[in-house]
């Protein structure tokens, strides 16, 4: 039999004798060397993440002649403080940056609108009432999560194309009013969890299914439905692909693609603006994730503990 | 307000599980009629039923004057109060109480009007803008209770709504309850698996098992005249003791023989259960309610030939009273309806109940009075009040009267007895 020699630490509690000031502050410093090895991980994870929003700072406060490729990369600003920068990124004539700003916000607000119509609205049945071949339906439904985007993008062009939507915002709108089912499996998990007693009373109190999915149960989602508009808006901020296929005018486009076209060309452009105009974009996404951040890990929680 | 009359009405789940049966019953206007049985056994469904939330297989309900068996919820006009108040959590009280009348778009100075007043009736008139979350357990009950008498229904639907406070505050909630049902004079159905609840409240109750009704009475008919072992032994607390024993006719008259002991059995017992002579010479189940043994020493009046000899086992000083436990050598009644009484108390008074009917010892409570010096493990002489002795046949369980059933016994009981004391 092997012999566990006991450590201070793993003393059992029973034992009266109070612990001597050596092993005090033996285990006190422990705790601080521990907590500092932590502080270490936690940090170098940030500065990987950070280190190139600071390249990008870097570069885009550098004038417009000076190199931003250097080798090594200049990862922090030193030498140049055009703060000004910034400001002419938002107003450089061939790049209508609060343009691209706006529809961004137009669409993306667009979609969230839609998802949260749609899913809430396709979840509460899921959810809360029986009718014949729920289940089945429910699978067929989890199941088109299994199709990649990338078989769906040719055909679905083409069903754009010829319904005359080329060139619009349609394509990228509508689609979040036909639902998603990642979004609706979420917020159904969600919504069961919500006791049924509550439909119940609603009933009684004289409620039909509508009413109950008015007010009682969409309000009470609020958590769920919080963390399907974030990942919305997230998804359609950064979306690229869609916006690259449907729109053709310039005025149309939306942040990612502005800045996309901008960096194609930016052979005969200022790579300091560009970074200035990343870098502003960066904001709306990180203002939503500041401001909601509470509920929204309040909400991925329960959905953890409860789907 | 109205009637509300259940005919015959049966569920049969898709599953196939049968939860109720053929239970018929007239609930007259303004009574609070108590479904009463232990867990499981279809009251919850009945009142489902009544509300609408459960669609009934067989039979008729009647709200009123309308057959509302095809109707929703919603036109059924029944309000009911949920076992964990189903209260909208993200409703301030006030808006939980008035959402029903909202629905129908009352007025604005009427549903401000109706919410005050079942407020004040409630007493929550200061909590009206708080939400559920920050109410206590009874404030939660009122709440719930006020969502049900802001609509001025055909009928209130309770399951179980004292079943989530404590002890002390159940009691005071009771009371509150009848109380408001009284000034309301509101029909009402009220679920509960706890006997003294339905005792106090009811002024009907009717005891269910199995989904099948048993008896329907009010609380002193439960109590003197059960209709078998199962509500005699459901109703009353300590319950009452049920033993087998054998009736026989010897040359000083009919008595009942439990055990080694003799006990004569009263002429007028006698000539108000005329059926008792049928079963002379064969087992019977005997049943004697604790309250109805007296200490020999405290009774008055005792007679020799229905007094026992015994061994306290145990005693319990309760202060006004003295809980007094003694084996008798006659099995006790063992029969499914016995088994499962015991079983729903827990798992403990199942098994005593076994051990007893294997050794063929009956373990007896007696309610005697405080100055009884009835001790454990001495013996003791318990006097037994056979006027209010119950029987019951031992193979179906049916109380045995004879010509007088369902009359109310003439005999004051126990009960009240002690009341006029």
């Amino acid at each position: 039999m092997e012999v566990i020699e006991r450590s201070p630490e793993t003393q059992p509690a029973l034992v009266v004798v109070p612990p001597s000031r050596a092993r005090v502050f033996a285990r006190r410093g422990l705790a601080i060397v521990k907590e500092v090895c932590w502080y270490l991980v936690v940090l170098t994870v940030c500065a990987f993440i950070l280190l190139p929003v600071s390249w990008m700072l870097t570069a885009a406060l550098k004038p417009d002649l000076a190199p931003i490729y250097t080798i090594p990369p200049q990862w922090f600003p030193s030498h140049f403080w055009h703060w000004n920068n910034f400001y002419r990124a938002m107003v450089y004539p061939l790049f209508p940056f609060l343009r691209y700003m706006i529809n961004t916000l137009f669409v993306v607000f667009a979609n969230i609108l839609g998802i949260l119509i749609s899913c809430s609205l396709v979840a509460y049945p899921f959810a809360r009432m029986k009718f014949r071949f729920r289940e089945p339906l429910f699978y067929l439904l989890i199941i088109t999560m299994l199709v990649p985007w990338q078989a769906l993008v040719v055909p679905q062009f083409f069903f754009f194309y010829h319904l005359g939507w080329y060139g619009t915002y349609l394509p990228l709108i509508v689609p979040a009013f036909g639902g998603n089912a990642f979004f609706i499996f979420l917020i159904r998990q969600y919504m069961r969890s919500i006791p049924k007693e509550l439909d119940e009373a609603a009933r009684v109190d004289g409620l039909n299914y509508f009413q109950i999915y008015w007010r009682i149960i969409l309000p009470l989602s609020v958590p769920v439905l919080t963390v399907c508009a974030v990942f919305t808006f997230i998804g359609n901020w950064n979306n690229l692909l869609g916006p690259l296929l449907y729109l053709n005018n310039n005025n149309q486009f939306t942040i990612a693609i502005g800045l996309a076209n901008m960096f194609q060309n930016s052979a005969n452009s200022k790579t300091n603006l560009l970074m200035a105009a990343n870098l502003i974009s960066m904001i709306p996404p990180a203002i939503v994730f500041l401001v909601i951040q509470k509920r929204l890990i309040g909400g991925i929680a329960t959905l953890g503990l409860k789907g | 307000m109205s009637q509300i009359v259940l005919e015959d009405l049966g569920k049969t789940f898709p599953d196939g599980t049968v939860a109720v049966t053929g239970v018929s019953l007239v609930i007259p206007d303004g009574t609070l009629m108590v479904l009463v049985g232990p867990s499981g056994c279809g009251k919850t469904t009945v009142l489902r039923m009544i509300a609408g939330l459960e669609q009934a297989t067989s039979g008729r309900i009647v709200v009123g004057d309308r057959v509302v068996n095809e109707l929703t919820p919603r036109e059924r006009d029944v309000a009911m109060v949920f076992q964990n108040y189903a209260l909208y959590p993200h409703m301030t009280v006030y808006q939980n109480i008035a959402l029903s009348l909202k629905i129908r778009h009352a007025p604005r100075d009427e549903l401000n009007r109706r919410v005050t007043e079942a407020a004040r009736i409630l007493g929550i008139e200061d909590l009206l803008k708080r939400r559920p979350r920050e109410l206590s357990g009874g404030q939660r009950q009122r709440v719930a209770m006020g969502r049900a008498i802001v609509r001025h229904p055909q009928a209130f639907l309770m399951d179980e709504p004292l079943s989530n406070l404590d002890a002390k505050l159940r009691v005071q909630m009771r009371s509150e309850i009848a109380r408001i049902q009284r000034e309301l004079g509101a029909t009402t159905i009220y679920v509960t698996h706890d006997q003294t609840e339905a005792m106090t409240l009811g002024h009907q109750v009717a005891v269910i098992q199995k989904g099948e009704l048993q008896q329907v009475g009010s609380p002193q008919e439960l109590y003197r005249q059960p209709r078998n072992t199962f509500v005699a032994g459901f109703i009353g607390s300590p319950a009452m003791n049920l033993l087998e024993a054998r009736l026989a006719r010897d040359d000083q008259g009919v008595a009942v023989y439990v055990g080694g002991h003799r006990l004569a059995l009263p002429d007028e017992v006698l000539a108000d259960r005329q059926a008792l002579l049928g079963y002379l010479d064969r087992p019977v189940a005997f049943g004697i309610r604790p309250e109805d043994m007296e200490d020999a020493e405290l009774a008055m009046g005792a007679q020799d030939d229905a007094i026992v000899r015994v061994a306290v086992t145990h005693h319990e000083d309760m202060g006004s009273e003295l809980l007094v436990y003694f084996d008798i050598d006659a099995p006790p009644v063992f029969t499914e309806d016995i088994q499962g009484l015991a079983a729903e108390q827990g798992e403990d008074a199942l098994r005593s109940l076994e051990e007893q009917a294997k050794s063929q010892r009956a373990r007896i409570i007696a309610r005697v009075g405080a100055r009884s010096r009835a001790r454990s493990g001495h013996p003791a002489a318990v006097h037994i009040d056979m006027r209010n002795a119950h029987f019951f046949d031992l193979a179906t369980g049916e109380a045995i009267y004879g010509d007088s059933v369902g009359v109310a016994s003439p005999l004051p009981s126990a009960m009240e007895r002690r009341r006029e004391q």
